[in-house]
């Protein structure tokens, strides 16, 4: 029984050392499928490490918001909401702080910014900055990076948009790159710098409303329901997430079938460079058989020489991958997964490299090269020696 | 086993580890110091952005510009209904806004750091034309 | 005498059923004794190939029954197939199939892969058996860089490596000089006397003289003449 375990172990390396060697012998055909299966891989392991960084930073920007946002329902949208529902909310039970925001978008010459109008209150201590300062008085501004980059700015350049010509910003702080990718086309200012700015003077496009942990859907169902005139948009953290977990998953599911597709076009690829129904190859396996190998054995020869390869390949893919965007930042690739950021970000590309992409990325591989050469060996292989020889 | 298959083994297996540790480090490295300066920006303004946009471009589902002219869930930290974009990784197409050029660079009333700004804004050079919509 | 391979009514019948249909064996019945050189001839065409292939197992046959140490393997299936032609056959082919860029030792040992022989041992069961066949100096050689005659013995020393019972050579002396098939009757004989069974296929007078047992074929039938020697084979 043992002396049995041993012969199959024996075997089972045999055929792993010949397959290496067959690798091996066949360098030409071995590279051109290791970059085959590279080039299908890289783009979808880039793609899928970059939605799980952007989703890391999402789920934080919800963690670390607040536990209900309320706007007006403006004829089924969201619409600026009256100031003096602050004080209306903070009387509320469970509620711990209660802040207005202004959220809204303007041409930057031709680069859209977010522009973010907060209390000065809510300007943490101390916050890292690439340059400057944050906001202290009246009409200043910190900019993100993307757009600093992009245009030139510094601490002290003073601008005014086609919005409000007459209000007059001077950029005082410029945001670090590490600080989240929105931060990247930013333009925080005090809320009432941003009120003026807009002309919406004493409205915010949202109110945040902050609650003791477990009032957050009590408190929102409660704002929902308290019959406002006109009424309110309530939307709590839970829904939040419930949207980003729903649109991540669509979103991925729907660029992984696209990709699948993809795959299953390169099958045909990978079939002709695997030698589907190459002569030589069918020869050989007619060879082994005579000399007394069993289809199994050869299947089991053609299978290793595959997961060989994609072991070579997946890794090779990944590793990449993250040396593109970690080292090189994503340059040029990243502009295909995230919009508007172009040739190089002005950001470190968030990319986080899961475990599950990084076996599927290796299944993947396994299944194309398998599907490849699998069944055309086990039809050569099944065949009587003589004929596979002919 | 000759040479060169214990060698490709060999390379195989440092391969594999080292593509392990790597996805290890990157882990780790997303528990570390990074994250602090998320928290920090995404506390200060109450939870900002959810897609793979860093500018709040024109983001294309379903778009009639007569009801919506632009696409607010962009800007917003909770994504309006199902034209939500987490990321545009799988978006088939999407509109980008014409863009409209609203900047105005004042002559500085104190002495200011120079700015490119100060003598030909390259964003207007670049943008004639296609201005005011 | 101990028979060692029969066969009953055997056919081989190419695309049956087809236009193009090509009846390559026809009721063919044969005995076979052990530690005999047996000699299949016949002219080009005539089926010889066939049957060798047949009885070696690599080949089925379409109708009829083969027996190989008195069991039909007619029923065998593909991995009794493999086991057997693993143990108790030999087969040398007309045109070797060498591996190409595998040096000869990896040649001769990738029958005893499957076996789990470690490469430490198949490299040195296979630099004795080259050895025996004087081709010590041709190792590590590919194919490619070997003569006919050499790589007819690289192929002979893969047909020995399983020390098996029978030994089988399609058209051994079609691609080789005429000192090479002085050096492989000498090497057939040895092997004879070493006990094994000995069947070539071939057109070839030079082995009426050595051969015990001859099988005449014609348009795939065996055939019965007075004075074997006198059959042509064009």
């Amino acid at each position: 029984m043992k002396g049995n375990q041993t012969g199959d172990m024996s075997r089972h390396l045999n055929l792993l050392f010949t397959a290496t060697a067959n690798i091996l012998r066949n360098k030409v055909r071995t590279i051109l499928l290791i970059l085959c299966l590279m080039a299908v891989l890289f783009p979808w392991i880039t793609a899928i490490s970059i939605s799980e960084g952007i989703k890391f930073q999402s789920l934080l920007s919800v963690e670390e918001g607040a536990d209900i946002y309320v706007t007006s329902d403006y004829f089924g949208s969201n619409g600026p909401i009256p100031l003096d529902y602050l004080d209306r909310f903070r009387k509320m039970e469970g509620v711990v702080s209660v802040f207005p925001r202004i959220v809204g978008r303007a041409y930057f010459v031709n680069r859209l910014a977010t522009i973010v109008g907060i209390l000065p209150e809510n300007l943490p201590k101390s916050i890292h900055l690439a340059r400057g300062r944050t906001f202290l008085e009246k009409g200043e501004v910190m900019v993100g990076k993307g757009l600093a980059q992009e245009f030139g700015l510094q601490p002290g350049v003073r601008f005014s948009l086609s919005i409000n010509p007459s209000k007059l910003l001077k950029v005082m702080g410029i945001f670090d790159a590490d600080a989240t990718i929105w931060s990247s086309n930013l333009i925080l200012m005090a809320f009432d710098d941003a009120g003026e700015f807009f002309k919406m003077k004493g409205k915010a496009t949202d109110i945040l409303v902050y609650t003791r942990p477990g009032y957050g859907s009590v408190l929102a169902k409660e704002i929902q329901e308290a019959g406002w005139d006109p009424p309110l948009r309530v939307q709590d953290k839970a829904l939040v997430k419930r949207y980003f977990q729903r649109g991540f998953n669509y979103k991925a599911g729907v660029f992984t079938a696209l990709y699948t597709v993809a795959f299953a076009l390169a099958i045909p690829a990978l079939l002709v460079i695997s030698g589907f129904g190459q002569t030589e190859r069918k020869k050989e396996i007619g060879v082994l058989k005579a000399t007394g190998w069993q289809t199994q054995e050869v299947m089991e020869m053609v299978a290793i020489e595959n997961l060989v390869i994609s072991l070579t390949s997946a890794p090779l893919a990944i590793l990449m991958s993250m040396v593109w965007l970690k080292w090189l930042n994503g340059a040029w690739i990243a502009q295909f997964f995230i919009a508007e950021i172009g040739l190089m970000a002005p950001f470190p590309i968030p990319s986080r490299f899961l475990p599950l992409p990084s076996i599927l990325a290796f299944l993947f591989a396994v299944i194309l090269t398998m599907v490849g050469s699998l069944y055309s060996t086990w039809r050569t292989a099944a065949v009587p020696p003589a004929e596979a020889m002919r | 086993m000759g040479k060169k298959i214990r060698f490709y083994l060999l390379f195989l297996i440092v391969l594999v580890c080292l593509t392990i540790l790597a996805m290890a480090w990157d882990q780790y490295s997303w528990k570390g110091i990074r994250s602090d300066q998320m928290v920090a920006f995404q506390k200060m303004v109450g939870g900002l952005g959810m897609g793979a946009i860093s500018s709040p471009i024109w983001n294309f589902i379903n778009f009639d510009p007569r009801i919506q002219s632009v696409d607010d869930s962009t800007l917003w930290p909770i994504p309006g209904g199902y034209s939500y974009s987490p990321d545009r990784t799988a978006t088939v197409s999407y509109f980008e806004e014409i863009p409209v050029n609203q900047l105005f660079i004042s002559p500085s009333p104190q002495p200011s750091p120079p700015s490119r700004y100060d003598s030909q804004p390259r964003g207007e050079e670049k943008n004639e034309g296609k201005s005011n919509r | 005498m101990e028979t060692i391979i029969r066969t009953e009514k055997v056919d081989k019948v190419y695309y049956r059923g087809k236009p193009e249909e090509v009846r390559a064996l026809h009721q063919i019945d044969l005995e076979i004794f052990k530690n005999r050189f047996v000699l299949l001839r016949g002219p080009s065409g005539s089926g010889k190939t066939t049957l060798l292939n047949v009885i070696s197992t690599i080949d089925r046959p379409t109708e009829g029954f083969i027996f190989l140490f008195g069991e039909d393997v007619s029923k065998y299936s593909d991995v009794g197939l493999s086991r057997l032609r693993q143990k108790r056959i030999g087969l040398i082919f007309q045109n070797f199939n060498l591996l190409p860029r595998l040096p000869a030792w990896e040649n001769v040992s990738f029958p005893l892969i499957p076996l789990g022989v470690m490469e430490k041992e198949r490299r040195r069961r296979s630099v004795e058996m080259l050895t025996q066949l004087r081709l010590e100096k041709r190792i590590d050689h590919p194919p490619e860089q070997m003569s006919g005659g050499e790589q007819q013995r690289v192929a002979i020393a893969r047909a020995l490596i399983n020390d098996p019972d029978i030994v089988m050579a399609d058209e051994p002396t079609s691609n080789i000089d005429a000192k090479s098939i002085k050096t492989l009757l000498g090497i057939l004989m040895d092997l004879k006397g070493k006990g094994k069974t000995i069947i070539v296929s071939s057109h070839d007078p030079v082995f009426l003289d050595y051969s015990e047992t001859m099988f005449l074929l014609k348009d795939g039938k065996l055939i019965d003449i007075e004075n074997p020697n006198d059959f042509k084979c064009p």
